[in-house]
């Protein structure tokens, strides 16, 4: 008998990536700060520099990488085992596109100016609006009618998004609205942690509970539902998968902006090492997405002398020769 | 209790009649093959059997329980389904495969994966030596049996399969319908199989249930169902008798 597969153990090793890399973004930054001494001043309350920029700067935005890379990994890894789709990615649903369409409406009425808070609100209001409208168009409709739904909607923020760039009155908030929409962690503060984590921590729990069923549905459905798996309906798996990835990605994409391939090329790195069992995959692709963004944050804030590289665009960067190299590997198998 | 029975059962999809008052028994360690032409509601019917589809009207009863009134997980640990289209399995082990049968007990990881049922299971369709290949290599005969052993991993008492051999050559489908009349013979299993070929369903069904436009044309042994009139008048072709096997040998004028 074979050794049981790995998921655990790799799990365990990437979390202690993530937590290296964490303090790796703690340490490191624009600013020289005595690393030691601001944690020693922070907890002891002395109101320093290297304390503040600690506290209020470095601590979110590693925090923010952890989630954010996090879900995108996780809703990437669920979403590819229910589709049982390899190329299936947060962005099919829709929801990232509407959390970008309420941001970029925040930009164009102006309602930034009001608050620091209202950029990520506004995106949070625009990812539940397309949850509440995807949750209505797919209702008991199975894997067709969701990759429909998240299509037409996904094209219907994006003709929105691009309608409310067409129509912005100054080239500076249409500058604004497009390095927003490549996705970044800078200058993210605690109240951008706040917004986001309610909606992100409910979705990484409703993601977690379908690994079984995720597992079963390689088997194709009709064999899933015999095993007891409710697939369909307000209580099935899909609304599970639907709901916790469109909640999770929503507030996510609210904070930092649109980050591609995250959710893509994690589960696809992991998938080999897991065994190929949709379940296995939760948890490592969860660590992966957030060791991944804590890297390439960290890259985006060595160069960040020059003009600031943003995150999506290096995210982008880093995962298209991974799918290159995937197209090449298929065919070489000959599929 | 393990003996399942349709009473009175109907279905009609997009006001088409699927399934007209159909009622049928399978006991307890035997083997009933469900044969008619393409359209004539077998795999509905096998569907409704497997707990998937609520019938329109009728009753669908496992011993003296209400199928649909009886709790999906109770279901599956009663029932193991095998659809007429196997999905190939993504590259896991064949063993891995096979311990998913295990999800309807509610069991997963290192638990389902070294279950004895798994072990067994294996050894019974001849998957131990490849129980650590990657399974989305296996031949179409290895596949089949495969879902077979997957079914038995779940341990149910019925067993539900929907066309297991269409796609198999001669061996590998006289292989795989062995194992189904041995699960019903050695272990007890009650065993309903949707069938096209007739010679197969002479062979290794105790009964059968001949249908035709959704409703129950003929039911018994295989000697009675397969006779010569009742063929010629439900699939359109005459037989010969090949020893005690009808084989349908030309299209009807």
């Amino acid at each position: 008998m074979t050794k049981h597969q790995p998921g655990h153990g790799l799990s365990l090793w990437l979390a202690a990536c993530v937590v290296a890399l964490f303090v790796a973004s703690l340490w490191h930054g624009e600013s020289s700060i005595a690393g030691l001494q601001a944690v020693q001043d922070s907890l002891a309350g002395r109101h320093t520099a290297g304390a503040i920029i600690l506290e209020q700067l470095r601590l979110p935005r590693a925090l923010l990488g952890i989630v954010v890379g996090g879900v995108l990994g996780l809703s990437g890894a669920t979403l590819q085992g229910y589709m049982r789709n390899p190329l299936a990615d947060p962005g099919i649903l829709g929801v990232s596109g509407g959390a970008a369409l309420g941001a970029v409406c925040v930009f164009y009425t102006g309602l930034m100016q009001l608050s620091l808070a209202a950029l990520p609100l506004g995106g949070l209001i625009g990812a539940f609006a397309a949850v509440a409208l995807l949750m209505l168009l797919v209702g008991d409709g199975g894997v067709l009618v969701l990759l429909l739904a998240g299509a037409a909607l996904s094209g219907f923020t994006a003709a929105l998004t691009a309608l409310t760039l067409n129509l912005v009155p100054s080239p500076y908030a249409s500058f604004e609205i497009m390095h927003w929409l490549m996705g970044s962690l800078t200058d993210r503060a605690f109240t951008d942690v706040a917004i986001c984590l309610p909606g992100a921590v409910l979705g990484i729990i409703l993601m977690l509970t379908t690994g079984r069923a995720l597992d079963a549905l390689t088997l194709g459905e009709e064999v899933a539902a015999s095993m007891g798996f409710m697939l369909t309906g307000w209580r099935g798996v899909q609304m599970r998968v639907v709901l916790g990835t469109a909640l999770a990605v929503g507030s996510c994409v609210a904070v930092s902006g649109a980050i591609g391939f995250v959710g893509l090329v994690v589960p696809h790195l992991l998938r080999g090492l897991t065994g190929y069992q949709p379940s296995r995959l939760l948890w490592p692709s969860f660590w992966g997405g957030a060791a991944l963004l804590l890297v390439a944050d960290n890259i985006v804030r060595m160069t960040a002398s020059g003009p600031e590289l943003q995150l999506g665009v290096l995210t982008a960067l880093v995962g298209s020769p991974v799918f290159f190299h995937r197209v090449l590997k298929l065919r070489k198998d000959g599929a | 209790m393990t003996s399942l029975h349709a009473s009175d059962v109907s279905l009609s999809l997009s006001g088409q009649h699927i399934l007209r008052s159909v009622s049928l028994s399978v006991q307890k360690g035997t083997v009933l093959g469900l044969i008619g032409p393409n359209g004539a509601g077998k795999s509905t019917l096998l569907r409704l059997l497997a707990g998937l589809k609520m019938p329109d009207a009728g009753e669908l009863r496992l011993g003296d329980q209400n199928l649909f009134a009886a709790p999906a997980h109770w279901r599956a640990r009663q029932i193991a389904f095998m659809p007429q289209e196997v999905v190939r399995p993504p590259p896991m082990t064949v063993r891995h495969v096979a311990a998913l049968g295990r999800l309807a007990h509610g069991e997963s990881g290192g638990v389902a994966y070294t279950h004895p049922k798994v072990t067994e299971a294996l050894q019974k369709t001849g998957l131990s030596e490849s129980a650590d290949r990657p399974a989305h290599r296996l031949s179409g005969g290895e596949l089949a049996r495969l879902a077979l052993c997957r079914m038995l991993c779940v341990d149910a008492p019925i067993l539900l399969a929907d066309e297991p051999v269409a796609a198999l050559d001669p061996a590998h489908a006289l292989m795989v319908m062995s194992l189904f009349r041995q699960a019903a013979r050695m272990d007890g299993k009650t065993v309903v199989i949707v069938l096209h070929d007739l010679a197969l369903a002479a062979r290794f069904c105790d009964k059968l249930v001949l249908m035709q436009n959704g409703a129950v044309r003929a039911h018994g042994e295989p000697e009675q169902v397969l006779a010569e009139p009742l063929v010629r008048d439900v699939y359109h072709v005459s037989t010969q008798r090949i020893g005690r096997v009808p084989v349908p040998w030309d299209l009807c004028s």
